[in-house]
């Protein structure tokens, strides 16, 4: 008798705490975000037409600037890097430099950069950033012994890349 | 054998007793922030403000013994790797169904660390809409994914 109803006590006592662990009194849910490298530039267009024209008498031409044009950039990354290059080369004796102003929040400035078709750092250290209308300044030079050179154009490609 | 008898019944009273009332909660919410979150392109920072759809969660109250049978919900979140300068809330946008009531959690609430008190009702409620929204997103978020649990409890009162 005493046998029984300790069975019946003890099985009594064992669905009770099932019934515990079996309620769902709570539910969960599940929140992600992902949040991918962002890593956008551009230009607020072309500069004005550069031309060298002019000069001092015993000296050489006088090079041309244009500071009309501005870049942005936006990165959720640390050590960036700008770098500029030209599609093709410049004639002989003829200089193309771009200057690119570094941003507040962060990066260096490689001053006065001869561009040529191989990569060449402009603004170095860029950290976490977002901001516009930094100053672009185009120059372009030219000794004597370029002679006289023909209108042309050149592409240049600025790249936002890991530095 | 009385004593027997009496045992079995207070066996099968205690199993009526143990029925608690249930919360259940499908779906959840998934975001991918990338440069078209930007507000205006280079230059410019990533959009602040993020909402889920109304209905990113369906949650449903059940094992109520009747309409009368109160009870509220609460919310808190458990995080695992999260951003510590996100906030994340949470507000109903539907009745869901059922012939109990429900009131209360139609504005944002923060879900913090804590239990908060989300809406409350009486009765059986099904596939009660929530949305949520996540403020504090910029590009000094590093890339990586972030996550948190939300729970949702049940509380009968």
């Amino acid at each position: 008798m005493r046998v029984v109803a300790a069975i019946i006590a003890v099985l009594t006592l064992f669905l009770w705490v099932s019934s515990l662990t079996m309620a769902a009194n709570t539910a969960n849910q599940t929140v992600t975000f992902e949040v991918t490298a962002i890593n956008e530039v551009s230009v607020s267009g072309d500069p004005g037409d550069l031309e060298v024209n002019t000069a001092t008498a015993g000296s050489e031409p006088t090079a041309d600037t244009d500071a009309t044009t501005t870049w942005a950039l936006t990165t959720n990354q640390s050590t960036k890097k700008m770098t500029g290059s030209i599609d093709e080369a410049m004639p002989a004796n003829v200089t193309l430099q771009v200057n690119l102003t570094a941003p507040t929040a962060g990066g260096s400035s490689q001053g006065d950069v001869t561009l040529t078709t191989s990569d060449a750092d402009l603004v170095t250290s860029i950290a976490t950033v977002a901001e516009s209308g930094l100053t672009i300044t185009y120059t372009l030079s030219a000794t004597v012994d370029a002679g006289v050179v023909a209108q042309d154009t050149r592409t240049v490609t600025l790249t936002l890349t890991d530095g | 054998m009385k004593r027997i008898s009496f045992f079995i019944v207070f066996f099968f009273l205690f199993l009526v007793k143990i029925e608690a009332i249930d919360i259940s909660a499908t779906g959840g919410w998934s975001e991918t922030v990338d440069e078209t979150n930007l507000i205006s392109g280079a230059g410019s920072d990533l959009i602040d403000t993020y909402e889920s759809a109304t209905n990113a969660t369906l949650a449903s109250i059940s094992n109520c013994t009747d309409d009368s049978d109160n009870w509220r919900v609460e919310v808190r979140r458990n995080d695992s790797g999260w951003y510590g300068d996100f906030t994340i809330s949470v507000k109903r946008t539907s009745e869901g169904t059922g012939t109990g009531s429900i009131s209360g959690g139609l504005s944002y609430i923060e879900i913090t660390t804590t239990d908060t008190e989300l809406f409350s009702g009486a009765g059986n409620r099904d596939n009660i809409n929530l949305q949520y929204k996540l403020t504090g997103m910029s590009i000094n978020v590093s890339q990586s994914n972030y996550n948190t649990t939300i729970i949702f409890t049940v509380v009968e009162i």
